[in-house]
């Protein structure tokens, strides 16, 4: 089956920032979270995708298409939604939803009917008299009550209060009963991820770290607390990313943890005291920080 | 490079959203011009005059508002992301913000110009004036369209208010030198329209400048490397 996304060698480069050598896949009807810090890279991969940036080198292809030769074909299906993107504040919500109306045939009103209710919108208000959070509301029911096959959010929860949060997570996953729908986004709120993402993949410094399924990332990083010494044997663990503490007590996370790691690390002298599952921005943050701590 | 838009119904849509967006203060404007008009048809010469530089300032004022407010705006409101991320290439928004801003610029200004040629043709003023009135009114026309096309190729606002204001103070000294060219100032105080060499001669060169600056703008465009 055709990616909804498929990135190979993607570069861009800027005076003080790069996107280095971007290799990514997004398979039809998944949702992969984008996790980075502030200028990782996450909005311009996102705006590559999306056509508004030119890569310098690397084939972008988006729903089996190619960028940006056929930009306008591929942009019919995509709903792309930023923090930095904003609407025409004279104009009122129902402008709008005219306007997007007159050029996607697929737009659908009466569940555009349901998200007005649902995100608590006045269609006659203009937008300049919208919060940020009603601006976010308002742009991602323009997106879809469109229906596009894949959607590209960059920080769509940013900013938002818990209540408008929980209503914009809760769109996205009435999307996402539609098997042949796509999501990618982007959030420094590694629990939304953690709520919505079928896959996880972590941008830093221009750089793609690591791009896995959600299960299998939480299930390989572990955090186990030992008694014993912090030898050099158990700095060169296969796997193991930070080793924390001092004798006797010492921290170890690894992103590598399977039914070996126990017995090896007892066969090392330590006794292991616990073994806990990680959060989703521990590992990112364990991750960025990298092998440094080991 | 494809320098045609790629889909003529996008680009008219396009053009709508922007005239939807700025009418308002269109008819503001235009409210403004027919006064000024008004003026000029009085007949005296301090009203014609006053008139006359009213409408020479809203002329310029305009321009410089869709200008600003449709192109330089867009990318300061960030609204700009929400129109690149419609099915439209580079190419489409190019056209469709030459075009829209033509379009707004040109309902006062063919109003103006109209109005001018029509007070002279059926007034006893001097007909030999209207080569006169073309001259400069296509002057403006060049002037508008040279700062439409700067704001559109250059994303810097410091450069395009530079532009903008350098290019207004062109004005004055063309209006005076255009009024002592002697083929214009021969006829100025007579019956006759003569379109003289000279005359046709600033005129293809006015729209010289225009086309000049809408296929370099266009050239530039094609190969932002951003649309933000």
């Amino acid at each position: 089956m055709i990616p909804a996304i498929a990135l190979r060698g993607v570069r861009k480069h800027y005076d003080d920032f790069a996107l280095h050598d971007i290799g990514l896949a997004l398979p039809v009807g998944q949702v992969m979270g984008l996790v980075g810090v502030n200028g990782a890279g996450k909005s311009t991969l996102l705006r590559v995708l999306m056509g508004l940036v030119r890569a310098d080198g690397g084939t972008v292809e988006v729903l089996g298409l190619r960028l940006p030769q056929e930009q306008v074909a591929v942009k019919r299906d995509i709903g792309y939604a930023s923090d930095d993107m904003r609407l025409y504040r004279a104009q009122p919500l129902r402008w709008h939803m005219d306007f997007i109306r007159s050029i996607y045939p697929g737009w659908d009103e009466a569940y555009a009917q349901v998200l007005l209710k649902r995100f608590d919108l006045r269609p006659q208000q203009v937008l300049g008299g919208f919060s940020h959070g009603q601006r976010v509301k308002a742009l991602l029911l323009l997106i879809f009550a469109r229906h596009p096959r894949l959607l590209l959010l960059d920080e769509p929860t940013t900013g938002l209060d818990p209540v408008a949060r929980g209503e914009v997570l809760d769109a996205l996953a009435d999307v996402l009963r539609d098997e042949e729908r796509s999501i990618l986004f982007s959030s420094h709120n590694t629990a939304d991820i953690e709520q919505v993402a079928d896959s996880v993949t972590f941008l830093h410094d221009g750089r793609l770290l690591a791009s896995r399924d959600k299960e299998s990332f939480l299930d390989g990083w572990r955090r186990i607390l030992c008694r014993g010494e912090r030898t050099e044997a158990v700095r060169r663990l296969p796997g193991l990313v930070s080793v924390r503490g001092s004798a006797p007590l010492v921290e170890l996370k690894t992103g590598a943890f399977d039914a070996s790691t126990v017995p090896a690390l007892q066969a090392l002298g330590l006794c292991v005291e616990s073994v806990e599952p990680m959060s989703l921005e521990d590992i990112f943050v364990t991750t960025v920080r990298g092998e440094g701590n080991a | 490079m494809n320098w045609l838009a790629s889909d003529i119904t996008m680009v008219r849509r396009l053009i709508v959203k922007d005239w939807q967006v700025y009418q308002k203060q269109l008819a503001g404007y235009v409210a403004g011009l027919l006064l000024a008009l008004g003026l000029v048809g009085m007949g005296t010469p301090l009203l014609s005059a006053a008139g006359a530089l009213i409408l020479l300032v809203l002329l310029i004022v305009v321009g410089s508002y869709a200008i600003q407010s449709s192109v330089m705006a867009e990318r300061k409101l960030q609204t700009q992301p929400f129109v690149m991320s419609l099915p439209v290439t580079p190419m489409d928004v190019f056209w469709a913000k030459l075009l829209a801003n033509l379009v707004i610029y040109l309902v006062p200004f063919l109003l103006v110009v109209g109005g001018l040629l029509a007070l002279i043709l059926t007034t006893p003023r001097p007909d030999g004036a209207v080569p006169w009135v073309v001259l400069v009114a296509m002057f403006l026309l060049a002037n508008f369209c040279v700062s439409l096309c700067v704001a559109i190729a250059v994303d810097s606002e410091g450069w395009n208010v530079f532009a903008m204001l350098a290019l207004m103070t062109l004005v004055g000294p063309f209006i005076w030198w255009v009024s002592r060219l002697d083929a214009i100032a021969r006829h100025l105080r007579t019956d006759q329209i003569v379109w003289s060499t000279p005359v046709l001669g600033v005129l293809a060169g006015e729209l010289a400048v225009i086309v000049t600056a809408i296929l370099a703008a266009g050239w530039v465009h094609a190969r932002k490397p951003s649309f933000l």
